[in-house]
């Protein structure tokens, strides 16, 4: 098969493109370990329908978004906040799809993740593994993130099998204040009462443009 | 539309990528069973090669062996009744930053690694979450190990959560050939996570002294 130079760039776009986005949700990782805020703002987009979905529900545009890392989370210059603090998400199992146009890009990661929790003033250690998954776009000459959702898969004190943690319901989450109903149709937790989501998320197909309502917390 | 020139160099970029995390994937590989002669053989060949591990930190290559935990395994044959015991050391490496300088001939990358250790004979099983950042160049026509610093996070007893304080102290740990400790970060309920330990790396076009991991 021939590739015209121009076929060649676009291939050479889309590769270095994947790459990027690769960095850039490892950088957004790194920098939540110490709770970074604003160094996370500033890898996030600026573009209105900016947000983050947690399963709890939706923070939309760089308000939302700013609110949830500094206010729902605990501040980097909070240093109370974080004694004891641990959020450590280690990403694998990628799957990458950037558009044609090279103007965005989709992507979804499993997370084994630890954290903790307060209970009774000392920390709680969780196991918290998620599906995360984000959308991306080129935006003032670099790549950023536009959408972010979260999906637990495993959520469970330390001294607990997973197979007696109770049901997940979003009573649990009633300290966080989103803007708005998760977009996820169902609170998966590891329980006899519930059945594995199927599309939750539905990872990234090859595309050309991206289609708004089709982001992730759309 | 970029040049032939400019898309051979992109390319490069993306395949220099590709090789430092094979590169990084085959020492775990082989750490995983204490293959640890292959592992000097990743290290580049100048004398400036740094290995900064929690029990201390090592320059040169007569260092960097003797100040490594399978040399003493098999030195010592109680060690290496254990190794026959079943011993295995995972490390696996997730969440890359990898980072080509533009002049392709140095990079920089950390990891967020979850892991685990036994030693079967010793009833020892320990989980070890940390945290990877190397500097590598591009040397003889391969990539190289140039730097790697261990930022750990925890590394606890099974039976213990990451909440509590390992009592463990590997500064004792003196080995021929460590030169000096740096302070590194464990997690415990008083403690707060370091903001640079490691910085992910930013794009960058030749390599200058101070980057140090990010540390400040």
């Amino acid at each position: 098969m021939e590739v015209t130079p121009f076929e060649l760039e676009r291939l050479l776009e889309k590769k270095m493109a994947e790459r990027a986005v690769q960095n850039l949700i490892g950088r957004f990782c790194h920098l939540n370990t110490a709770r970074r805020d604003q160094d996370i703002l500033d890898i996030w987009s600026k573009a209105p329908d900016a947000r983050i979905e947690q399963p709890w529900g939706v923070y939309d545009g760089t308000e939302g978004v700013r609110r949830f890392f500094t206010e729902e989370m605990p501040a980097h210059d909070d240093l109370e906040a974080r004694r004891g603090d641990l959020s450590v998400d280690c990403l694998s199992t990628a799957v990458i799809e950037v558009a044609t146009d090279v103007k965005t890009a989709r992507g979804a990661w499993f997370s084994q993740g630890i954290r903790t929790d307060k209970k009774d003033g000392e920390p709680l250690c969780r196991w918290y593994w998620t599906k995360l998954a984000a959308d991306f776009i080129y935006e003032d000459g670099t790549w950023k993130i536009w959408h972010m959702a979260v999906f637990p898969l495993l959520e469970a004190d330390y001294e607990t099998p997973w197979y007696e943690m109770p049901k997940l319901t979003q009573e649990a989450f009633a300290k966080y204040k989103a803007d708005r109903a998760p977009t996820a149709r169902y609170l998966w937790s590891f329980h006899e009462d519930n059945n594995y989501p199927l599309g939750h998320p539905a990872t990234p197909k090859p595309y050309d443009n991206f289609d708004l309502e089709v982001g992730y917390g759309y | 539309m970029m040049t032939y020139e400019e898309m051979y160099h992109a390319y490069q970029k993306l395949e220099a990528a590709d090789q430092i995390r094979n590169l990084v994937s085959n020492y775990c590989f082989e750490h995983n069973c204490a293959l640890q002669m292959r592992y000097y053989r990743n290290w580049s060949k100048r004398e400036d090669i740094r290995h900064e591990m929690p029990w201390g930190n090592t320059t040169g290559h007569r260092n960097l062996e003797y100040n490594n935990p399978w040399h003493d395994v098999v030195r010592h044959p109680d060690d290496a009744e254990n190794m026959k015991g079943g011993a295995m050391f995972i490390h696996s490496t997730t969440t890359p930053v990898i980072e080509v300088a533009d002049d392709l001939k140095t990079a920089r990358a950390v990891f967020l690694s979850p892991g685990f250790e036994g030693i079967a004979a010793k009833k020892m099983g320990t989980w070890a979450n940390s945290k990877y950042a190397y500097e590598f160049l591009f040397e003889d026509g391969e990539w190289k190990v140039w730097k790697c610093r261990i930022f750990p996070v925890f590394r606890n007893d099974y039976f213990d959560d990451f909440g509590a304080v390992a009592e463990e102290d590997m500064t004792k740990k003196k080995r021929v050939g460590m030169e000096d400790f740096h302070d590194f970060f464990r997690y415990g309920p008083d403690v707060i996570m370091p903001r640079n330990e490691p910085d992910p790396p930013r794009p960058y076009d030749t390599w200058e002294p101070g980057w140090n991991f990010g540390t400040d």
